[in-house]
């Protein structure tokens, strides 16, 4: 390989790492293009927190947060991290649970409600659509039978059916929930209160 | 040995029954035989048939003792497919069992489950005592198989259970019931398969129901109010009629959904003046898709015709002392949210009371010095799915209540006090006399 040869392909990797390391920015930019605050007094580690939480909170595929809000209260040597994250496009928020401690955070709990209305709309009609659902609704004649829609997240779908994100719909008053697979709406499984 | 026991207690058996027929006068006591006959189903005493048990049941009654697990499956299965489940037979008797399964028609199901849809392998097996064997029962659907629920039992033996009289379908006893969902996706997905709300006499509301059609082919449509449309309910004391009748429902709709797109069923609902009470009913959609069940292709309707009151709720009291009158005036609300079938965001209209305290002498002014928000949280538990456990722990509201405290100079004697709620579902009031602290 000449000289020049040489140079052609350090500056062609040269331009491959600058158009990595914009696209890695955009990205990082665009997933999470929302303001963060902290009720009370922020914790001495709050920029490592807001960091490492940027990755591993995401909003339903389509939407955007537009706030997100942390509150955090020390358990002996570790922090535990309240999250509420809100989308104008949902009148529910996300919230998620977390533990921090030596640099690492923990996910632990999540109850995720932020979900645009035609896609709560259409995972309870392919929910009422399940034979087991539609008998346990039946047999009331209450107006306002009211169900709730959260998005299952794949650690938690996957001892269920398969690791990808899945809608819970649920009437908590019949006592009656469905697992749904928004890809091929379906019902993929069935809770009756047992 | 346990052949000489079989014989004594054969004729233990017979014993008994020759002096219970002495009881009958129904049934011959000579020449008494009994043979099980399998093929009726009946064990009969002559040609009499023997009347079993209060419970149906005779414990004399000999038969094969096989314990068969799961007595129930459940399989879904689109026409072309094949799917197949494992039973386990155990043998509880003290003697060798041949377990031949086999299938046998069962009419409880909406369709006959074909016996050449099933194949059982090991075809027959004899099984000793306490000996278990798996049995595989595979069922492949014709790729023209109409879709709907099909049922058969699959019979391990022929003991059937006596009857009383003879029947087309003898109930067999070493058997499990095989059900059967054949089906096919959709091509319309109905958007909005319930329409639920709270409406008020005189006004008028609009609805939509959206149906997407996933395919690429037109599909007709033909909404019409359902001819079975529930006309009852069972109130608290009896059966009440429709808050109004189907025809203050309007519908408009295209008569086809093009490939790909989504349509928009309008339902207009014109509440009429006087109506009072619930409506239940439906409409078909009549959509030409046979993968939709007749049921399937309907939209429910659940209104509740909400009358808002128009004169205060009245509450006379009277006071033995002088001090001032504090009154607290809450309501209480289901903080869920009330899903709108038509998908509409229906924004909650806050709670608010409007209130006028009368002593003898006249109207006597109130001064609202106080309103509070209370509410109960939920932190999710085993009330919830398997799948919402990861919510545990985390706050959810449940129930809000909203109060507002007044307070009013006292005197002794008559006082009337009326309270005028605005979305309020219900409301509790509490009249303090004298100090609170």
């Amino acid at each position: 390989m000449d000289h020049l040869s040489k140079l052609f392909v350090a500056a062609l990797i040269l331009m491959f790492l600058i158009a990595g390391v914009v696209c890695i920015n955009d990205s990082e930019k665009s997933s999470s293009g929302y303001e963060v605050t902290w009720m009370g007094t922020p914790p001495a580690e709050s920029a490592m927190i807001e960091t490492k939480l940027k990755q591993q909170i995401s909003p339903y595929p389509g939407m955007e947060y537009d706030n997100v809000t942390l509150s955090a209260s020390r358990e002996n040597d570790k922090l535990r991290i309240h999250t509420i994250a809100e989308s104008s496009a949902s009148r529910y928020p996300d919230l998620y649970d977390f533990t921090y401690r030596d640099g690492d955070l923990i996910q632990v709990g999540y109850l995720l409600e932020a979900i645009p209305e035609s896609v709560r709309s259409e995972a309870i009609g392919v929910a009422m659509q399940n034979e087991g659902i539609a008998n346990a609704l039946s047999t009331n004649t209450n107006a306002y039978a009211v169900s709730s829609v959260k998005r299952i997240l794949p650690e938690t779908s996957e001892k269920f059916y398969s690791g990808k994100t899945l809608l819970s719909v649920t009437w908590l008053d019949y006592s009656v929930s469905a697992l749904i697979d928004m890809d091929t709406g379906e019902v993929v499984q069935v809770w009756n209160g047992q | 040995m346990m052949e000489s026991k079989g014989i004594r207690i054969g004729g233990l058996i017979v014993a008994m029954l020759l002096v219970s027929m002495a009881f009958m006068p129904a049934v011959s006591a000579t020449e008494v035989e009994v043979h099980p006959v399998p093929d009726s189903g009946m064990i009969m005493v002559d040609n009499e048939v023997t009347v079993t048990s209060d419970a149906g049941f005779n414990p004399d009654m000999d038969f094969a003792k096989l314990k068969i697990n799961p007595r129930y499956s459940n399989i879904q299965l689109k026409p072309g497919s094949s799917d197949e489940i494992t039973v386990t037979v155990t043998n509880t008797d003290n003697i060798t069992i041949t377990a031949e399964p086999k299938v046998v028609t069962s009419p409880y199901e909406e369709n006959i489950l074909e016996e050449s849809w099933v194949s059982i392998t090991p075809a027959s097996k004899d099984l000793g005592p306490d000996v278990k064997q798996e049995f595989t029962i595979k069922v492949n659907i014709p790729q023209d198989a109409d879709i709907g629920n099909y049922g058969a039992d699959i019979a391990f033996t022929d003991d059937v259970m006596p009857t009383q009289y003879p029947t087309p379908y003898p109930a067999y006893i070493n058997s499990m019931h095989l059900y059967v969902d054949v089906w096919t996706p959709p091509k319309i997905q109905i958007q909005t398969p319930y329409l639920g709300d709270r409406v008020k006499a005189g006004d008028e509301y609009d609805y939509e129901i959206k149906l997407k059609n996933v395919v690429d082919k037109d599909i007709a449509i033909d909404p019409k109010m359902s001819d079975d449309n529930q006309r009852y309910y069972y109130g608290p004391y009896d059966t009440v009629g429709p808050a109004f009748d189907d025809d203050a429902i309007t519908i408009t709709a295209p008569s086809i959904v093009k490939a790909g797109e989504t349509a928009v069923v309008k339902v207009h609902l014109e509440v009429p003046d006087d109506a009072k009470g619930r409506y239940n009913g439906a409409i078909d959609l009549n959509i030409d898709d046979p993968s939709i069940r007749e049921w399937d292709g309907q939209v429910q309707m659940n209104f509740e015709v909400w009358t808002q009151p128009s004169e205060p709720y009245t509450k006379t009291f009277t006071t033995r002392t002088g001090g001032p009158i504090t009154i607290e005036v809450s309501s209480n609300d289901y903080n869920y949210g009330i899903w709108m079938g038509a998908g509409g965001q229906d924004e909650k209209d806050e709670a608010s009371f409007d209130l006028a305290l009368e002593y003898e002498s006249g109207e006597v002014e109130l001064n609202l010095v106080k309103t509070t928000y209370s509410g109960t949280v939920s932190l999710g538990a085993s009330d919830f799915p398997p799948w919402e456990m990861d919510g545990a722990g985390i706050y959810h509201d449940a129930i809000e209540v909203y109060t507002e405290t007044y307070e009013a100079p006292g005197a002794i004697g008559e006082w009337t006090l009326g309270i005028l709620p605005t979305n309020a579902e219900q409301f509790n009031y509490l009249i303090t006399i004298g100090a609170v602290e």
